[in-house]
């Protein structure tokens, strides 16, 4: 009932916000699209005045309320210095992509798509990577790195004289009868810059990630580009609070996500990306945790606050299109007649394939960049935004006497701020390609360290419900003395797991915070499960290190029985 | 006057579900992962001392107490039954699983259904169902590939192998690894004939697939 009274306020509300809006359906076209020809202003975009993320002018970008003018990305900058991407290619293995969209086409890789709905590898390269059942994710995602630019029409992408492939690799064609890492491992390689992944895990549950998908990823950022290291871009999560009925417990209380616990997502050699509104702020479904590297712009739901201005499947019966109930731009209107375009795009996959198009445009501005590189370039060119170093509590107030649930930031003792809600920051695209064009820092050797070990024999009991927790320390000398990420490794046997909080101590006393306490991620035990931290970037790492697991909920018990660490840096 | 009565009270129901945050009002499931509450606790997101005093709104738990329990319950299972794949993971013979929607009660006990999917105990294997693996620290089942992936394969093994008769699904010359497609029937047999052999073989658990974000 609530519902229907809201459909009979909100329709006509969305279409008053809309100034071109026609408030009809009567502009809206057939299943293919073509009745109309999208309004061409040439030498222009004519929707990029919607684009928030490219310029925000406190738009409203088609919802009901307006961003916040200034919060945005510098992408605006850039582009009038005319970096546009320009020799980047960029993969992008998603839900497939409407190559034929007129703001996609030109900038294809005709050659390059992929098409893994085959379990025959053959048919894998080359063909066209239409999206299955009109799933719109993926044409999306490529609309926000590389929709041409100043063609007259639409929006434009982030780099927008980028080319791009496109991988049709996510969706329900998967099955049990093939290899789905065979085809995981194939998506990671190929002849490309970047490489952008806007999909994950349901973040309940810790994945284990498979040796040889971290092989794959260290091949690709040792060999790739000759040898320079392919950038690997990942959306961090939709799953700040998150309910999933396979994953939590009879209750009825939801979970509390972590990059931490995706497959893939506690390796240094990929760029975990965070989402921002057009306020300013971290987006409300925004993963944390300590594996984020950068935020960029990812939206709220695009109804009450702005989403992404960005292409749409052809035809308004496909697409974002098809399952919008309201008159107005998303179903077709005079701006939009044949649905090229959808202001409803958003998560942490609307946020990383902006990032990778600022990573395309510093890679125009200098193409000598590394993997590290880039990741150092937009570590500490990075805006600070909604700073503080005040403590946070947990978003349901299930804290622990005793215990800080977590920090907004922390400062390292090597001057960086660090937080789990935005990783570095927000991605400043005008300093990050400045930086880039004079770029003259040496990383130096990269050294991953063995991995040294705590084991514990007998387990060790994890004191329940006590802030104290269980701690333990790691002596290392002679490893890196500029720490670039910090990896551990947990076994651990407990009937609940979401109740456990996990903190490093590094050897200059900075606090990271790996998993935060009552996430009621729903698993009963780990062995040698990966976490990553990069809350130390810059940091001396010889010296003692410490652990420390808290358990902080009363549903159930557990031991610790090993922990070892890794350092990653030169 | 009932026009400007009518006005407020659509400004004032307007009000209403406007003020407690936008996704209220979503009318599409863009992403099913997307729960309303998400947005609702937006200001949770400050540090403490900015939340303060003005907490936001408690979220009200989704479910009714009696929903049942999807913790997992560790099982054991005897070694003869299974592989060991790696430390707390097991191949389990005789467990098969197939789509909950294609299962036929005539095929065997129930141990498990999950993600749709229903695992089950058959002494006889009924036919185009994928072998189990069962992690015994997680309490969870996992279907397997059919395809076996082999570690540490150079060019010039991985020609001996094909010459024997192994039908090449993938190989990735960088990293060394051979994929090998055998069948669900006959994938132990040939994992434990290469294991044998001192190659480094492996089963594929397929713990899940990537989703759209």
């Amino acid at each position: 009932m609530k519902l229907i009274l809201a459909s009979l306020i909100i329709a006509p509300l969305l279409t008053a916000c809309n100034p071109t809006s026609t408030g009809t359906k009567a502009s809206v076209n057939d299943a293919s699209g073509t009745s109309s020809s999208d309004p061409v202003v040439p030498g222009t975009d004519p929707l990029v005045t919607e684009a928030w993320h490219i310029l925000n002018t406190g738009q409203k970008t088609y919802s009901l309320t307006a961003g916040k003018t200034g919060e945005d990305m510098k992408i605006n900058k850039v582009h009038e210095d005319d970096i546009l991407g320009r020799g980047v290619r960029i993969a992008i293995s998603d839900s497939g992509i409407d190559v034929n969209n007129p703001d996609l086409k030109a900038n294809q890789l005709s050659s390059l798509h992929r098409d893994y709905t085959s379990n025959i590898q053959s048919n894998w390269r080359g063909g066209n990577p239409y999206p299955i059942e009109e799933e719109a994710h993926g044409t999306a995602v490529a609309g926000l790195v590389a929709a041409v630019g100043w063609n007259g029409i639409g929006s434009r992408g982030v780099a927008p004289s980028a080319s791009y492939a496109g991988f049709l690799f996510i969706g329900d064609f998967h099955n049990n009868t093939a290899s789905y890492l065979v085809k995981t491992l194939d998506q990671i390689s190929g002849d490309f810059d970047i490489f952008n992944y806007s999909y994950g895990y349901q973040g309940c549950r810790f994945m284990d990630t498979s040796q040889s998908i971290i092989d794959a990823y260290k091949s690709g950022v040792t060999n790739l580009r000759n040898g320079k290291g392919a950038i690997y871009v990942k959306a961090a999560g939709n799953d700040y609070i998150g309910y999933n009925s396979e994953c939590t417990s009879n209750d009825g209380t939801l979970y509390y996500g972590n990059t931490n616990t995706g497959e893939d997502q506690n390796l240094p050699y990929l760029i975990l990306v965070g989402a921002l509104n057009a306020s300013g702020q971290v987006s409300s479904y925004s993963t944390p945790g300590s594996g984020l590297w950068i935020s960029a712009a990812g939206g709220e739901s695009g109804t009450g606050k702005p989403a992404m201005l960005t292409t749409d499947i052809s035809g308004c019966q496909k697409g974002y299109a098809s399952k919008y109930s309201y008159p107005g731009f998303n179903r077709g209107n005079s701006v939009n007649p044949n649905c090229n375009y959808t202001s409803l795009m958003n998560g942490t996959s609307s946020a990383a394939p902006v990032l990778s198009g600022v990573v395309a445009l510093m890679l125009e501005a200098n193409d000598s960049l590394t993997w590290r590189d880039v990741k150092h370039i937009l570590a500490v060119t990075a805006d600070r935004i909604n700073f503080s170093l005040a403590p946070m509590i947990h978003p349901n107030y299930k804290d622990l006497a005793g215990h800080v649930y977590d920090y907004l930031y922390v400062k390292n003792a090597a001057n960086y701020y660090f937080s789990n809600t935005y990783g570095f920051g927000r991605v400043n695209a005008q300093a990050a390609v400045n930086m880039a064009k004079t770029y003259a820092i040496d990383l130096g050797t990269y050294v991953e360290t063995n991995w040294e070990e705590d084991i514990l024999s007998p387990a060790l009991n994890i004191p329940n419900q006590n802030a104290t927790g269980l701690e333990r320390t790691i002596d290392l000398a002679s490893t890196p003395n500029f720490i670039e990420s910090v990896q551990i490794k947990i076994t651990t046997q407990h009937t609940y797991l979401g109740d456990l909080g996990l903190e490093l101590t590094s050897a200059q006393g900075t606090v990271s915070k790996l998993l935060l306490i009552n996430s009621n991620i729903n698993d009963s035990g780990l062995i040698d499960y990966i976490f990553i931290t990069n809350a130390f970037y810059g940091e001396d790492s010889n010296g003692r290190w410490k652990l420390k697991v808290i358990d902080a909920g009363a549903k159930g018990t557990g031991t610790l029985s090993a922990w070892s660490i890794r350092i990653n840096g030169h | 006057m009932k026009k400007l009565l009518l006005g407020f009270f659509i400004l004032f129901v307007t009000f209403l579900f406007f003020r407690q945050e936008d996704t209220k009002v979503t009318p599409i499931a863009l992403d099913p992962k997307r729960g309303l509450d998400k947005e609702a606790v937006d200001i949770s997101r400050l540090p403490a001392s900015v939340n303060h005093p003005k907490r936001g709104k408690k979220i009200a738990p989704h479910l009714p107490t009696s929903t049942p329990m999807k913790r997992e319950e560790t099982k054991s299972y005897s070694e003869d039954e299974t592989r060991v794949l790696s430390r707390g993971l097991r191949f389990i013979k005789n467990v098969y699983v197939v789509l909950s929607k294609n299962f036929d009660p005539n095929m065997g006990e129930i141990v498990k259904i999950q993600n749709g999917m229903t695992f089950f105990r058959s002494e006889q294997r009924p036919p185009e169902v994928a072998n189990v693996a069962y992690s015994e620290i997680k309490g969870r089942y996992y279907p397997v590939s059919p395809v076996l992936k082999l570690a540490n394969i150079d060019e010039t093994s991985r020609q001996d192998l094909i010459a024997k008769g192994l039908a090449e699904y993938y190989y990735q010359p960088e990293l060394k690894l051979m994929f090998v497609q055998s069948s669900h029937e006959k994938l132990l047999s040939l994992y434990d004939n290469l294991a044998s052999e001192s190659i480094e073989v492996e089963m594929e658990v397929i713990t899940g697939f990537n989703q759209p974000r």
